[in-house]
């Protein structure tokens, strides 16, 4: 993460205290689509994701006066999706056992002849991400895609770092495989 | 194929990791529920708004004078000293407390919930946290001064992991107390 931390929408947060309808679909706007992208990767399934946007944004707004600004709206923002989206992965494993094995099938071949190779590989490492177990993909997308490092992973998923340790170098170690039989090698 | 670090393959393209597109009609269902909650409703006292808007122009240009002011005398007084910008002092301090200053903020809100539900129980887990507060509040007003700028950075991240444990156990104690009126719960409703 960079070291830049001040809030550019400082003023917008503000607005929105102040009850303006326009802030918030300005802020809405601007957050939006990282946050839904964030949930997605959490949890891998539009519709869940979609909800989760709704409820963080929700609450967000409604508790906007409570917001300190200590921090940046958007790191709030993404703290607030990543918990809920944590919390509605806990919720579903209970109904479902096992999600890794309902996913074998479902890799997508990437065949379309339109993409350029850098836009194939992303999709292709993308999907991989995708098919890995929840733990490891929950832990690897905060490492990797969401810039945490396994000290804060510790405090957002409430396990020890050195769990955290070891579950990004055994979800990166099956990535790594996935992708190699797919024809793509990375150290 | 030429081999990568994944880690630098990532970090390269992360903007095309987000190909998602959000439900184009999710705003639409957040507007929903701001207006069941009545959240952002300046736009329906609009119209009186508006007269008053031009009456309180002048009023407005204070407001955006005096700040200026304020904030010229600031920079004038403030000019010679160090900077107290976390992230001159210590980037790594810098990002830590940013790190804990955004979990404590989430479990404060997440802490308000039980507000009505549990209004003592409220009262006093958040004057636990308000002392702390005012602690940490006093260490970044001395900060500016302080002969030992990392020292007190650092006093002040301390501060932090302290206010981030204790909403912790607050809101596991909140845990439980659910947990067992959901038991007494069910148990009643099996007799």
């Amino acid at each position: 993460m960079e070291a830049v931390y001040v809030d550019q929408h400082y003023g917008l947060v503000v607005e929105c205290r102040n009850g303006s309808r326009k802030a918030y679909n300005d802020l809405y706007k601007l957050y939006s689509r990282a946050m839904f992208n964030i949930a997605m990767r959490i949890l891998n399934d539009a519709d869940e994701a979609a909800d989760v946007l709704q409820e963080a944004f929700v609450d967000a707004f409604a508790r906007i006066a409570d917001f300190r600004q200590e921090t940046t709206f958007g790191m709030w923002m993404k703290q607030i999706v990543i918990n809920r989206s944590i919390s509605q992965l806990r919720k579903r494993k209970m109904d479902l056992i096992s999600i890794d094995e309902t996913d074998v099938e479902s890799i997508p071949d990437n065949e379309g002849p339109d993409t350029e190779e850098l836009e194939l590989q992303v999709r292709q490492v993308r999907a991989a991400i995708q098919e890995l177990p929840d733990g490891y993909r929950v832990v690897l997308t905060l490492y990797l895609l969401e810039g945490y490092d396994h000290e804060e992973i510790s405090h957002i998923l409430r396990i020890s770092e050195n769990t955290s340790r070891t579950q990004f170098m055994r979800a990166r170690r099956k990535l790594v495989e996935m992708l190699r039989n797919k024809g793509i090698s990375y150290n | 194929m030429m081999k990568e670090r994944l880690e630098s393959f990532v970090r390269n393209n992360k903007k095309e990791f987000d190909q998602f597109e959000p439900p184009a009609d999710l705003w639409n269902r957040i507007e929903k529920q701001l207006d069941e909650k009545k959240i952002g409703m300046q736009n329906e006292i609009g119209v009186k708004k508006e007269r008053v808007v031009r009456v309180s122009f002048l009023l407005k240009m204070a407001a955006t004078v005096i700040p200026l002011l304020f904030a010229g005398l600031w920079f004038y007084q403030y000019q010679f000293k160090q900077s107290t910008d976390l992230s001159s002092i210590d980037p790594g301090l810098a990002k830590q407390q940013v790190h804990y200053a955004t979990l404590i903020e989430v479990k404060r809100t997440e802490l308000k919930r039980i507000e009505k539900e549990e209004p003592q129980l409220y009262q006093e887990f958040s004057s636990e946290i308000k002392k702390m507060d005012e602690s940490y509040q006093k260490l970044k007003n001395d900060l500016p001064a302080s002969p030992n700028q990392e020292e007190t950075v650092k006093a002040m991240i301390r501060n932090l992991q302290i206010q981030t444990e204790l909403l912790n156990q607050q809101l596991q104690i909140i845990q439980q107390i659910n947990q067992v009126k959901k038991e007494q719960k069910n148990e009643t409703q099996n007799i």
